[in-house]
């Protein structure tokens, strides 16, 4: 209460600074997240693609479901039968925009399975097809119509009819499922993470954009799922890619290295006015705060030579300083952190972590210019704070 | 039992170690009893605003040793110093030292703010010091808005409100009239009476009847005029 008070009487009138210094913070806060937001994305894809992704990927992007007919049919059957895949995955997605166009937002990275892997780990769910893709072998003991499943530690179990058991594999979104029998058979399960994604809160940033204009119906869009298919060894996913043809199955097909040649053209071409923003406004933000930290520091002199008689410690000095800072810094942030969602610059698809970055940069530079002026002061002696500025 | 106060071949120098260094304060040594009233004289610029901010611990001297009431004050830290000066320290200081875009109230109350005074309580103990010095008119004004001796009085309030055991006051009656000097210097004799120390810097020779110890200052070396 004390130090609140104290506080309130080193503020200018009517809050006047600390208000323009919130809308600048705020500001600020705001551009710098959406200038950095490309930089961030791409830095997660490239780890991304080195931690998890094979480079031996095909990219495919295709519709969950065209109409109602066509929802209980399995979408990887082509790439199922096709020798040449060993492994088909899904990817979360989601749809966006990239300089007015929309675009199809994929992701694929360890840290999607981590964060999907505990919604997955426990709890019961009820998938009808379209929320659960069985293969061939699955299919046998289903016949495709729907599916209850109790997840328990990484543990499937399916409903009572079908004796099955299965793990969860950490290293992919990809279920294994293992058919007991005197023949045991190995089978995999995907599952349809826009219907996930609906159930989760937690929405995880994209990775990597792939423009789309999925058959001139952007509508369809929000309903498209990518999948990864990792090629068995050998298998050049140039020719893969040239090799299928665009009838045989519903979609898109893309390399790794389309992937990121497209991260770091956007990087490169439509973001260098970005990068210059970035700059720019961590100057302005500097020179902002800083000079507000040093004005009040000069104006908090003379009132520390009447504090000292009254028996002020000097450290209440540094702490009205530096919670004035954290108090203006915090509103600012909040400030920023709605606003965010309804001033959606650039593609309006920033990532918790480049928010994170811009509030972190924010934070070093209002501490910068306290410890300089602070340690300054300390070597004032009494009658230069009494009589400062007289 | 020792002197509430003992100053030990005390020295301060402004600058110390440039070519405008200034010997404000030179080899002093002074005893003080509890319930003395002490006034210090001497010439202008010659050490008696240095001596208090000394007093008050608001200076670290260059050599010697300062006792307060068994404490040395030399060798403790300065939030301890900070305390002392909260709980046991009122200064008076020669040109007021308030705030200005404040009111009269606020100023008077910065000593608790500081100290471990309940928020509730403050300005009723605030306000019980300034209807005692008979400016609880002045409360709400702002002290920019106030003539020398209303600000004199307020700073003086400001000096009381936490109950200290010795008074510091530099030229406390430099901005009064002589009927209002005297109100000033009853009500110091009164605080005296009441086992508060009081050490008093002046110009004014007039003033010094009411001192049981009157010291005098040349050039930062000390002379007993009266003990
Ligand atoms: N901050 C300072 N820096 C340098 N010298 C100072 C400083 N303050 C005071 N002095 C010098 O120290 C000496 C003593 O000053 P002090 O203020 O103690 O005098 P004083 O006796 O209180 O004078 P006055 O009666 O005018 O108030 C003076 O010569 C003054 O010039
Ligand atoms: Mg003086």
């Amino acid at each position: 209460m004390k130090t609140l008070y104290l506080i309130y009487k080193s503020c200018s009138k009517h809050f006047a600074k600390e208000i323009f210094l919130i809308l600048q913070i705020t500001t600020v806060i705001i551009l710098l997240n959406t200038a950095i937001t490309p930089f961030v994305n791409n830095f997660r894809l490239e780890r991304a693609v080195l931690k998890g992704i094979p480079e031996n990927a095909v990219y495919c992007s295709r519709p969950t479901f065209y109409y109602e007919g066509e929802k209980n049919e399995d979408p990887f059957k082509i790439f199922n039968a096709d020798t040449r895949v060993e492994n088909v995955c899904m990817t979360y997605y989601t749809s966006g925009e990239v300089n007015g166009l929309k675009a199809d937002i994929l992701l694929y990275s360890k840290g999607v399975f981590d964060n999907f892997s505990s919604v997955l780990k426990n709890g019961h769910w009820t998938y009808d097809t379209s929320g659960i893709y069985l293969n061939e072998a699955l299919q046998k003991y289903t016949s495709g119509k729907r599916v209850s499943v109790d997840v328990s530690d990484g543990t499937l179990a399916f409903s009572d009819e079908y004796s099955i058991s299965g793990t969860t594999n950490k290293e992919d979104i990809v279920y294994r499922i293992d058919v007991g029998g005197s023949a045991p058979e190995i089978s995999q399960i995907a599952v349809n993470f826009e219907y996930i994604r609906n159930i989760s809160t937690a929405h995880t940033p994209f990775l990597a954009i792939i423009p789309f204009d999925f058959d001139g119906r952007p509508d369809l869009l929000s309903s498209l799922g990518g999948s990864v298919l990792v090629l068995k060894s050998g298998v050049d996913p140039n020719e893969y890619v040239s090799d299928l043809s665009e009838k045989s199955y519903s979609g898109q097909l893309c390399l790794l290295s389309e992937l990121r040649e497209n991260s770091r053209h956007r990087i490169e071409e439509t973001y260098k006015f970005d990068s210059l923003l970035a700059v720019l406004l961590a100057v302005s933000a500097v020179f902002g705060i800083s000079g507000y930290t040093y004005l009040k520091t000069k104006s908090l002199q003379k009132q520390m030579g009447i504090y000292k008689i009254c028996g002020c410690k000097n450290t209440a000095y540094a702490k009205i300083i530096l919670l004035t800072n954290l108090i203006l810094v915090t509103v600012s942030s909040l400030a920023a952190f709605l606003l965010r969602n309804i001033i959606s610059l650039g593609e309006g698809n920033d990532s918790a972590a480049s928010f994170l970055i811009s509030i972190t940069f924010i934070v070093f530079i209002c501490l910068a210019p306290i410890i300089i002026t602070l340690s300054s002061v300390k070597r004032l002696t009494f009658s230069e704070l009494l009589y400062f500025g007289d | 039992m020792s002197a509430l106060i003992q100053l030990r071949d005390l020295s301060f120098s402004y600058n110390k170690g440039k070519n405008n260094q200034v010997d404000a304060v030179r080899h002093l040594s002074l005893e003080i009893e509890k319930g003395d009233f002490v006034g210090i004289v001497g010439v202008s610029g010659s050490g008696k605003s240095t001596l208090l901010y000394l007093l008050a611990g608001l200076l670290e001297p260059d050599c010697g040793e300062y006792i307060y009431d068994d404490k040395n004050i030399t060798k403790i830290s300065e939030s301890r110093k900070a305390a002392l000066r909260n709980s046991d320290f009122g200064f008076i200081l020669q040109d007021f030292g308030l705030e200005g875009d404040r009111t009269a109230l606020e100023n008077v109350c910065l000593p608790l703010v500081f100290s471990k005074c309940r928020w509730g309580k403050m300005k009723k103990k605030a306000r019980a010091v300034m209807e005692r010095l008979k400016i609880d008119d002045l409360c709400g004004k702002k002290v920019n808005e106030l003539s020398g001796g209303q600000c004199q009085r307020i700073a003086i309030a400001r000096a009381l409100v936490h109950e200290p055991q010795v008074i510091l006051a530099d030229e406390p009656t430099g901005a009064l009239d002589s009927e209002n000097k005297k109100i000033l210097m009853n009500l110091l004799s009164e605080l005296n009476r009441d086992g508060i120390t009081v050490i008093l810097v002046t110009h004014d020779v007039s003033i010094l009847s009411e001192c049981n110890k009157v010291y005098k200052l040349n050039d930062g070396e000390i002379e007993t005029v009266k003990k």
